[in-house]
């Protein structure tokens, strides 16, 4: 293990894989996960299928509030969009299941663009009005326009399948979400290392001093939200396989708040942050639901207080995080190995 | 101070994830387990805390009178926040991990995402949206509910406006209010076709969506109508804000609550505006004067001592008292299994709950659990019946519809 690492130049420093140290740790998480199928129980397969989807909106998410600093609080919405869209067409128009997906994000980030036209003028809270109003007009659509989305009653999903795959079987999803997640971490990596990447970064920090050194951010606003909603798209196609049923309360504002807390707790402007976001919400979600149901049948009297624990903890964890780790999980993440990696002789 | 806190992250993460497979192990051979999937801390909390207080009192009044033939009965309670993918997850960590034998499912948009899974799963599944999609087994196999469907008690409503009507130079008016969503649209179809039948006029539906701030605009576009009745579906926190503001109105229009809106609460919440109003229900109220009331008025006191018992309670102890019945028959049958219990609840016929609901009868082809409710009206801030049992025929013709 290298005691330092001394960049000469930009390729090294913008490498992926700094060391090979990192490499082989990050090969076994992957083999990890590949095998992970064979000894786990149904649900935690299915438990990590939710994972894998949140993943990917978190990403989205992330590029467009973490990276380039638009909130937006109709990610839920754009999901929706995805998913309607890939049912629509595999059921309605008998498109095969891998076009639907990508025409779900293709969709999605056409939307998205609509959307993200009043981040033009508009910043901040405003912002984050605009797209509370994307949530629900989306919402609005889905529920009104019976004929091709079922209405409020909501709309049967065709499984989806690929050669020998059919996403009606668990384990099937469940690799199916995890190399998207993969792609998903890869793609979104890229992107920050590259030019549009950093000029994500530079309208995020100074809009002002962009636009002066030559950042068309208008352009790269609206290319902020297609990506994102194109991410949201196809984790919106995959909950759609996953759910087997959609209805207008399967992508409500609720989630769409769900998802920027896990992205504020993982770190904005993170790769990682999505990653760490979604697991830890899901682990500290498993865990406050073991806690509470133990609790409601050990004292059946006071199943009322229990329940509130939960929603408190959650609260709680988010108002923590952003007074002692405003940075999210990554930014302690980059301290902890910092450290280890001056162990012992930290000063 | 640094170290410390990454040291008790990475234990806590670690404890977390060895927690993780450990709700596998307990499944003791006489405990029967049984899963609630409800919401407690969502938008329709209120209603769903008392639903759950009755049945945990139920589950804990029928252990202590004997189990299910000696086994003891274990609720599971999940709470879904009224959110579909909370429910989903919660419905998969009860099927798939903690093995439960069936379930109740309060939220519409929950139970509707998983009827195709509950039947490829093949669960035994109570729920607390009576429509009546659910009630045809050719479909839903494995769905149960121990109330008439909304369509049906509205159908009573119907009928005893028609009975109850005194003028013979017109046929009475009658009025929709309504969430847009499935829900609310549920009842619309039927209502109107058995009110043309019947020789009842429907104005113009008037959506009142939630949650329900003000339904001013809507009251005043239905006056224009001016309906004798006017029936909404809605719930009491929602409710209880279309009273009020029909009370500043001061229109003339008699209400007619469906179930979810006709509970206790509506009385509490709409501060007096209520009195007066109807509502059609099939469960008796709390307290009232029937043989299957006395056990659940002394549970309540016992476990709930100055609480407020509500119908919504009673209704928590009908759903669980129905269970037992099944879980017994599934038992003595030899055959405690999803499909067993789905037998068990097959072979009702009549089955008695003391008075607390109409008796119960579901068969191979059929799951209307009954089809017969009462008229109840506000009087002095208490549920009084003001008619009795109204019947309909066990009729095909809207049957899953």
């Amino acid at each position: 293990m290298p005691a330092g690492l001394y960049h000469e130049n930009y390729r090294t420093d913008e490498r992926i894989f700094q060391t090979w140290f990192v490499r082989i740790w990050l090969i076994a998480f992957l083999i990890g996960c590949a095998v992970f199928p064979v000894f786990a129980s149904k649900y935690m397969i299915s438990t990590m299928i939710e994972v894998g989807i949140a993943i990917i909106a978190c990403h989205g998410l992330n590029l467009l509030t973490g990276f380039t600093g638009q909130i937006s609080l109709g990610h839920a919405a754009f999901m929706g969009v995805g998913a309607y869209t890939s049912s629509i067409l595999v059921s309605q128009a008998g498109a095969p299941f891998t076009v639907s997906l990508f025409c779900a994000g293709a969709m999605t980030a056409l939307i998205g663009m609509i959307f993200g036209i009043p981040s033009l003028r508009l910043r901040g809270l405003y912002l984050a009005m605009a797209t509370i109003a994307a949530q629900f007009i989306i919402e609005f659509t889905i529920r009104r326009w019976d004929k091709l989305t079922g209405g409020v009653e909501g709309m049967y999903v065709e499984p989806g399948s690929l050669g020998p795959f059919h996403f009606d079987d668990r384990i099937h999803l469940y690799y199916l979400t995890f190399i998207l997640a993969v792609a998903a971490t890869l793609v979104l990596k890229n992107i920050i290392r590259s030019r549009s990447g950093r000029a994500f970064v530079a309208i995020r920090d100074r809009y002002l001093a962009a636009e002066v050194i030559g950042v068309n951010i208008f352009k790269y606003r609206l290319m902020s939200f297609a990506v994102a909603s194109f991410f949201a798209g196809v984790a919106g196609a995959l909950m759609a396989q996953y759910l087997e049923v959609i209805t207008h309360e399967s992508f409500t504002i609720l989630q769409s708040v769900d998802y920027l807390a896990m992205c504020i707790i993982g770190g904005l402007g993170h790769i990682l942050g999505g990653i760490f976001g979604v697991a830890f919400w899901f682990i500290l979600e498993r865990i406050l639901e073991i806690v509470t149901t133990s609790l409601n049948s050990a004292y059946p009297d006071h199943v009322t207080w229990f329940v509130s624990i939960r929603e408190i903890v959650f609260g709680l964890v988010i108002v923590l995080f952003l007074i002692f780790e405003p940075d999210g999980l990554a930014a302690r993440w980059r301290t902890v190995k910092a450290y280890w990696k001056l162990w012992p002789f930290s000063y | 101070m640094k170290k410390c806190t990454i040291l008790i992250a990475v234990l806590a993460i670690s404890v977390a994830l060895s927690f993780g497979p450990l709700p596998d192990q307990a499944a003791a051979a006489d405990v029967i387990k049984w899963g609630v999937l409800i919401d407690l801390s969502g938008p329709t909390s209120d209603w769903g805390k008392n639903q759950v207080k009755g049945q945990l009192d139920a589950m804990r009044w029928i252990n202590e009178n004997g189990g299910i033939n000696g086994k003891e009965l274990k609720l599971i309670v999940i709470d879904d926040g009224y959110k579909v993918p909370r429910g989903v997850a919660g419905y998969n960590r009860l099927v798939d991990s903690e093995k439960v034998l069936g379930l109740y499912i309060q939220s519409t948009g929950t139970t509707m995402t998983l009827v195709k899974k509950i039947v490829s799963d093949g669960v035994a599944t109570i729920a607390a949206s009576f429509t009546s999609k659910f009630q045809n087994p050719a479909k839903t196999p494995f769905s149960f509910f121990v109330s008439p469907s909304y369509g049906t008690m509205g159908r009573i409503a119907l009928k005893w406006v028609r009975t109850t009507w005194k003028d013979a130079s017109r046929n009475p008016k009658f009025c929709y209010l309504y969430p847009d969503n499935k829900y609310g649209r549920d009842i619309l179809s039927v209502g109107k076709d058995y009110a043309k039948k019947i020789g009842v006029e429907v104005g113009p539906d008037q959506v009142i969506n939630w949650p329900t701030k003000d339904a001013t605009v809507q009251l005043t576009n239905m006056n224009r109508y001016n309906p004798d009745y006017a029936y909404i579906t809605s719930t009491a926190m929602n409710g209880a804000v279309i009273l009020k503001n029909a009370k500043a109105l001061g229109l003339k229009t008699k209400f007619i609550s469906n179930i979810r809106n006709f509970e206790e609460s509506l009385i509490t919440l709409s501060g007096g505006a209520a009195e007066g109003t109807y509502g059609v229900h099939p469960i008796a109220p709390y307290g009232a004067d029937v043989p299957g009331m006395k056990k659940v008025v002394e549970s309540h006191e016992k476990w709930h001592a100055g609480e407020m018992g509500t119908n919504v309670y009673v209704e928590g102890w009908v759903n669980i008292l129905s269970v037992s019945e099944a879980l017994k028959g599934a038992d003595k049958a030899g055959d405690l299994t999803p499909s067993g219990i789905r037998n068990a609840f097959e072979e009702f016929r009549n089955f008695s709950t003391g008075g607390l609901a109409p008796p119960m009868t579901f068969t191979k082809t059929d799951h209307r659990a009954s089809m017969a409710a009462k008229m109840y009206q506000v009087q002095d801030g208490k549920i009084v019946p003001v008619s009795d049992w109204i019947e309909l025929p066990r009729d095909m013709e809207y049957f899953g519809k």
